[in-house]
């Protein structure tokens, strides 16, 4: 009956020692917690953009096909001849004609830029490159997807 | 009885040694996980990519009249350096020609491929 109400009272000692362990264990898996978060999150933005990408690449090469030859290749923005227009806008690609228009939005941590290619011999191409962006918001050079469609749609 | 009392209160060596061992076993189960999630992430940006290299392949060829065998070697070798597969030695591109077209391929570096197609010519 005695032994059942007793209390055993740890030292200053043991009681400094519980409390480090406790600590470490503590940040231990607030760190694997957020770790695991992150990287899962991460892995969801990449996977969600990799699955937007076949639909995007279709989307480009057809709207380009389809449109007449480029007047004027940025960065940013490509122009038609028949007022049809590519350009990056908030986050999305916007293909405008100037029967309407049509959005999609690039995945988070991702950003869009044109280029028109000339290889000899061949039809000139636009190139849409979809880049990476770091954690601070840098462009990543080496992380990228190209996706390129043949502009002008003269076989040779 | 002083004695006896602070005998029973504490842990013994081995029982601190199997607590710690626990945790070093999570940690590693943990860092094992990690792993396996960054190596998966890293082997479908490889397939996508390489998925967007044959596409942008088939792509320039698809504009062309005729085109042979040499066409489809220079645009698939082209299309490998601008991909950015450079970044990424583990994975180099294979070219076979045979009588009718050629077989292109995305190797691992385990001899695996990546992706594999073959192109008629067009003639």
């Amino acid at each position: 009956m005695s032994k059942i109400g007793k209390r055993n009272y740890l030292s200053l000692v043991e009681a400094l020692f519980a409390i480090a362990l406790l600590a470490i264990f503590f940040n231990l898996a607030t760190m694997f917690y957020y770790d695991g978060r992150k990287t899962a999150m991460k892995s969801m933005d990449k996977a969600s953009h990799a699955r937007s990408v076949s639909t995007l690449a279709e989307n480009w090469r057809n709207f380009i096909h389809t449109a007449s030859e480029p007047v004027k290749v940025e960065a940013d923005k490509i122009l038609f001849k028949n007022h049809a227009a590519i350009e990056v806008k908030n986050g999305q690609l916007v293909f405008s004609k100037p029967d309407g228009q049509k959005s999609f939005a690039l995945a988070k941590n991702f950003t869009a830029s044109f280029e028109l290619e000339k290889n000899p011999g061949e039809s000139p191409l636009l190139v849409l490159y979809l880049k990476s962006k770091g954690s601070k918001g840098q462009v990543l050079k080496d992380k990228f997807i190209r996706i390129a469609a043949a502009a002008g749609g003269g076989g040779k | 009885m002083k004695n006896k009392k602070l005998k029973t209160r504490g842990f013994i060596m081995v029982e601190i040694v199997v607590a710690l061992g626990l945790v070093a076993l999570l940690g590693v189960c943990y860092s094992a996980s990690v792993k396996t999630i960054d190596r998966m992430d890293r082997a479908f940006t490889n397939d996508a990519r390489a998925l967007q290299t044959i596409s942008n392949t088939v792509e320039r060829l698809a504009q062309k009249k005729r085109y042979g065998n040499d066409d489809i070697r220079k645009i698939f070798l082209d299309e490998f350096s601008k991909s950015g597969f450079t970044a990424d030695p583990k994975i180099t591109p294979l070219v076979k020609t045979e009588t009718d077209g050629s077989k292109l391929a995305l190797l691992r570096a385990n001899g695996k491929a990546v992706i594999e197609v073959k192109i008629l010519c067009r003639k």
